[in-house]
């Protein structure tokens, strides 16, 4: 097999999994927060070796290929894409994504994870200015205000505005993903949050493409439903690693990643049969 | 366990496993026409998920560090290693002692290393291993006539520095234990072979090869006692291979074996 090319948030990024390594200075954040910089080149390479990309990569004996930033969106995912792929003069581009660059041909699969869906901007108009914003309206953080004031000027809810963000979201997945199946990799889909869902669930293209999840033979739509159902999924609960006095990390376990990578294994064992 | 440094020359770095991907786009390049620069990085990614560093690592679920630069001898490795643990080097990664539990050090060809040495009140520089290829022949010939002043033969200057080299990676080995990381000794060719078993330091750290019920002191002897354990001869897994005398994916896997056997049986 040719290589694997990841997208995806933090989730596939194995924010945490540094806690289940022997390697001195880890340091424990309070939970939702994340220091960069307290994090070790060592720490890094660590969870490398337990995320979903790189057991999947092993299985298949390839290589598996991610951003090097933690966090974002499809917004960047798709930055991501298309910085390895269209600026091999300018490795300076976009560095803090990755400083690889490749060829389509380079990959066999794509497999992105969807993130939090009001991560990726929202457009709108404001007094006749294009603005955008990237947080909820419920949020207390970021140019929420804005958002509410487009809301409060528009007469939109909080069900419009996700509508809303869900359909251009929703059409730009299913632009981009036909445009690298056009260049011959194959794509796979799965998700962290709920929020697409229904939108794949009713395009054939997609739903063909989604991945849901088994664990203890019940299948998931998402990460996050799997999780909340099985709480040794998520790093906090990890008990019988961690003892009782878990690292207060809500993402993925060492065993959700393992979870996740055979989801997709199997997935992509199917489409070889 | 916590991660695992290898330091070695093209054998650990991997050359010549690229051949075994599926990419479109491999270069043919063979032992004597190889350019790093003509390998994109899916070839290069490639070959990391076949060498012997991340099949050892893999196997104790954990990381490992290699150099990303093809090649080497072995000051090149111990240089490597030092600049692993030093801060003023912005550009590579950054560790600490406290980071790794082993060090793994492949052993190149002796003659790669530079001998310096005084003629006539000048400092030269000689890379024995290039003399054969003619390169740096005004050197060479300074070489020999250094030879001859000092009453040594090459056999006997080769001996010499065989000692030189090997007390070297000796001293460097127990700097890196008293640093509190475990090291290996993993040999390519047999002329370090009686000085590493002489010496009980290298001798317990010593990675002995072990394939079909049967042992090799070096990686050489395994090649040489066995069928497809390069690239170019690897006709099993390869079709028309170029003439690459690096180690084939059998053989990475063999000596990735022997060094897990080391590992847990120490």
């Amino acid at each position: 097999m040719k290589g694997l090319l990841f997208g995806g948030c933090s989730f596939t990024w194995g924010q945490g999994l540094y806690f289940y390594s022997d390697l001195p200075n880890l340091f424990y954040p309070k939970p939702y927060e994340y220091h960069a910089d307290k994090l070790t080149d060592a720490q890094l390479r660590f969870k490398d070796t337990l995320r979903f990309p790189r057991l999947v990569a092993n299985h298949f004996n390839t290589f598996e290929s991610f951003k090097i930033s933690n966090g974002g969106s499809e917004d960047e995912t798709f930055d991501f894409f298309h910085t390895i792929f269209n600026f091999k003069d300018k490795l300076d581009t976009n560095k803090h994504l990755s400083t690889e660059r490749y060829d389509y041909k380079d990959f066999d699969y794509i497999i992105i994870q969807l993130s939090q869906l009001f991560r990726n901007r929202f457009y709108f108009e404001i007094d006749g200015h294009e603005c955008f914003t990237n947080v909820s309206p419920n949020a207390n953080y970021g140019d929420y205000k804005l958002l509410l004031k487009w809301m409060e000027i528009n007469n939109k809810t909080y069900d419009d505005w996700q509508r809303e963000l869900s359909q251009a979201q929703y059409l730009r997945l299913v632009k981009e993903l036909r445009f690298y199946e056009e260049k011959g990799i194959k794509i796979k889909l799965l998700s962290w949050e709920n929020d697409l869902i229904p939108y794949i669930k009713n395009d054939e293209f997609l739903n063909e493409r989604f991945i849901p999840l088994v664990y203890k033979d019940v299948t998931y739509d998402t990460i996050q439903e799997m999780q909340n159902n099985n709480k040794e999924l998520y790093i906090e609960h990890d008990y019988e690693f961690f003892g009782e006095n878990t690292p207060k990390d809500h993402h993925p376990s060492k065993l959700c990643h393992r979870v996740i990578a055979d989801n997709i294994i199997k997935s992509i064992e199917k489409d070889i049969k | 366990m916590k991660g695992i440094i290898f330091a070695g020359c093209s054998f650990t770095w991997g050359q010549g496993l690229y051949f075994y991907s599926d990419l479109y786009d491999v270069p043919k390049m063979g032992d004597s026409d190889f350019h790093q620069h003509l390998l994109k990085d899916s070839h290069v990614k490639f070959k990391d998920t076949l060498r012997f560093p991340r099949l050892v690592a893999n196997h104790f679920n954990t990381f490992e560090v290699v150099k990303k630069r093809n090649g080497g001898n072995d000051n090149d490795s111990i240089q490597f290693v030092n600049i692993l643990f030093d801060n003023s080097h912005s550009l590579f990664d950054k560790f600490t002692y406290d980071d790794f539990d082993y060090l793994i050090f492949q052993t190149s060809q002796i003659v790669r290393n530079k001998f310096d040495f005084e003629y006539k009140g000048k400092m030269y520089s000689v890379n024995a291993s290039e003399k054969n290829l003619n390169l740096y022949k005004d050197n060479d010939d300074i070489f020999f006539k250094w030879l001859t002043d000092n009453n040594f033969t090459y056999d006997e200057w080769y001996e010499s520095f065989k000692i030189t080299i090997i007390t070297k990676i000796k001293n460097f080995l127990l700097s890196i234990e008293n640093r509190g990381i475990k090291t290996k000794i993993l040999l390519w060719q047999d002329d370090l072979i009686k000085l590493v078993e002489s010496d009980s330091f290298l001798s317990e750290r010593f990675v002995i090869l072990y394939h079909e019920d049967k042992t090799y002191k070096c990686i050489d002897y395994l090649i040489k006692f066995n069928k497809g354990m390069t690239i170019g001869t690897d006709y099993e897994n390869l079709v028309d291979p170029v003439h690459d005398t690096h180690p084939s994916k059998l053989c990475h896997k063999i000596i990735s074996n022997s060094i897990i056997k080391n590992i847990e049986n120490k």
